[in-house]
């Protein structure tokens, strides 16, 4: 039996434990029209991550809770699990929960159904890229292209392309580290190339032409 | 023994002490690394967001150059080890795509069959050569010297390939047997954001706050890593930590193949010690001084 203290009615204390706890907790998934769904998108995930199983997570939250960065996330990794199940290709693609990905596998290591949610978050990065400006999508654009042209990665070289496409300025704020890095032989001014850089070009080519129409 | 060495981009960089240490370390313990001819970038966490299959074809690479000599590759950078890693796991598991990698690796005319096994340095130097051997010949005990291990990230996972997914105990038991007192560090495995460093500044240096100030809440001289990104983040951003965060940390972070190098009797300048950003050589030779 609930006691009622005096100032506060029992009729009061039933209201209260109607509302939500958290006010914002069950409405900000939007509501959207089933025919703003795309059923082909969860495929095209599975497919792009390496074949995993979106299907089979249980929205335990494991993800969320082992996130370092689940708390600056526009949607839980959970959630964007849940998102991607219900077609919601455009509400998910423009999140920026996968760009916070830091690829270090606490996710994938503790996933009861076993699914590598860090291949999904790639997935999501490979599928959004050509619509997404965020500074992430330009840095491994940075990264992608500096491997093909040199066959490895070039450290001084990405960062300066990558000040270059995003914020020219940043490379004065990188300055100092850069000339100490630079005294203690840490910073390359010219790129090591592979010498058979063809071969990386051609598989580029190559896996394009194969990925096209999956 | 003999390994085909896989040092990856960042090795022949910001990281060159960890080339430098990880080549007179083998060599101290007559074990053979020879690099791997002309071997390429392993696409890090970078390739993946942009391409699938090229991200698989680009470590694949790599490990059909190592093949050809039929060895055991050596890696020393935890996201080298996870890339290499991942392009074997799904050559070997997902029929779908190991048919197209064979495709396009036979259109390039290298021949690959996904046989060449991969392994961490730490994992080889703990597991192959063994703690017993290792033991034997240290010369010089870092008798005394506290150190907290830190992982990172991508030796330990996805997989537990050898290292245990959350606590690994690798670097903990070699660091003892070199005679340096092994601090309790919760965040042994804790992410230090990787290349986020480059993209998102400000997040980042918070998560490499919470490892500083475990490390100095344990009183650790040193913290000790296995990977060239953790290390970078640590040790050349520790500056801008500080100014950030109002923090003081001035703690060293070195390669285990530093103090491992150091205690086998390798002399300090062929363990690049002059080259970590928070001076760590002083330590070294401290510690190395009090044991004379």
């Amino acid at each position: 039996m609930s006691v009622a203290r005096e100032d506060q009615p029992e009729g009061d204390l039933r209201l209260q434990a109607a509302a939500p706890a958290y006010p914002d907790a069950s409405n900000d998934i939007p509501v959207i029209d089933e025919e703003s769904l795309d059923p082909e998108f969860m495929r095209l995930v599975e497919v792009f991550s390496g074949n995993q199983y979106v299907n089979s997570c249980i929205q335990c939250g494991t993800c969320s809770g082992s996130c370092a960065f689940s708390y600056k996330m526009q949607q839980t990794p959970r959630k964007l699990m849940a998102m991607i199940r219900a077609g919601m290709r455009d509400e998910v693609l423009a999140s920026d929960t996968f760009w916070y990905c830091t690829s270090c596998y606490y996710c994938t290591a503790r996933c009861p159904r076993g699914i590598n949610l860090t291949e999904v978050m790639y997935a999501l990065r490979h599928l959004a890229g050509k619509r997404q400006h965020a500074q992430a999508a330009v840095f491994y654009d940075c990264f992608n292209s500096v491997l093909r042209s040199y066959g490895r990665l070039y450290e001084s070289g990405l960062l300066v392309r990558l000040a270059l496409k995003t914020d020219p300025m940043s490379l004065v704020a990188y300055g100092p580290l850069g000339v100490k890095m630079f005294l203690k032989g840490k910073l390359n001014l010219l790129p090591e190339r592979v010498r058979a850089l063809d071969e990386i070009r051609k598989l580029y080519d190559i896996a394009a032409e194969m990925e096209e129409g999956l | 023994m003999n390994f085909a060495y896989y040092p990856g981009c960042s090795l022949h960089a910001s990281a060159r002490e960890y080339d430098e240490s990880t080549l007179a370390v083998f060599q101290a313990l007559e074990v053979g690394l020879e690099e791997i001819n002309d071997w390429n970038c392993c696409g890090a966490t970078a390739l993946p967001s942009t391409n699938y299959l090229f991200s698989l074809l680009v470590p694949a690479r790599n490990l059909a150059l190592a093949e050809q000599k039929g060895q055991i590759v050596a890696v020393a950078c935890n996201s080298c080890f996870v890339s290499l890693r991942r392009a074997k796991t799904v050559y070997e598991n997902n029929p779908e795509w190991r048919s197209k990698m064979r495709e396009a690796m036979e259109r390039i005319n290298v021949s690959f069959s996904g046989k060449a096994q991969v392994r961490h340095i730490l994992d080889i130097v703990v597991n192959e050569i063994g703690l017993e051997q290792i033991a034997a010949r240290v010369k010089r005990p870092l008798q005394g010297l506290k150190a907290v291990p830190y992982y990172g990230c991508q030796i330990a996972r996805p997989l537990n390939e050898f290292a245990h997914t959350e606590l690994p105990t690798e670097m903990d038991r070699l660091l003892q047997t070199l005679g340096v007192k092994v601090l309790r560090y919760d965040h042994k495995t804790k992410c230090c954001g990787g290349s986020h460093i480059a993209t998102k500044e400000a997040d980042t240096l918070g998560l490499n706050q919470e490892l500083l100030e475990e490390a100095q809440m344990r009183g650790a001289e040193a913290i000790v890593v296995s990977c060239p990104l953790c290390q970078l983040n640590l040790d050349a951003y520790q500056e801008k930590i500080n100014q950030r965060f109002g923090t003081n940390y001035q703690i060293p972070v070195v390669y285990f193949t530093q103090l491992l190098g150091a205690a086998l009797g390798v002399p300090l300048r062929k363990l690049g010690l002059s080259r970590n950003l928070v001076p760590a050589r002083r330590l070294v030779e401290k510690h190395i001084e009090e044991v004379l």
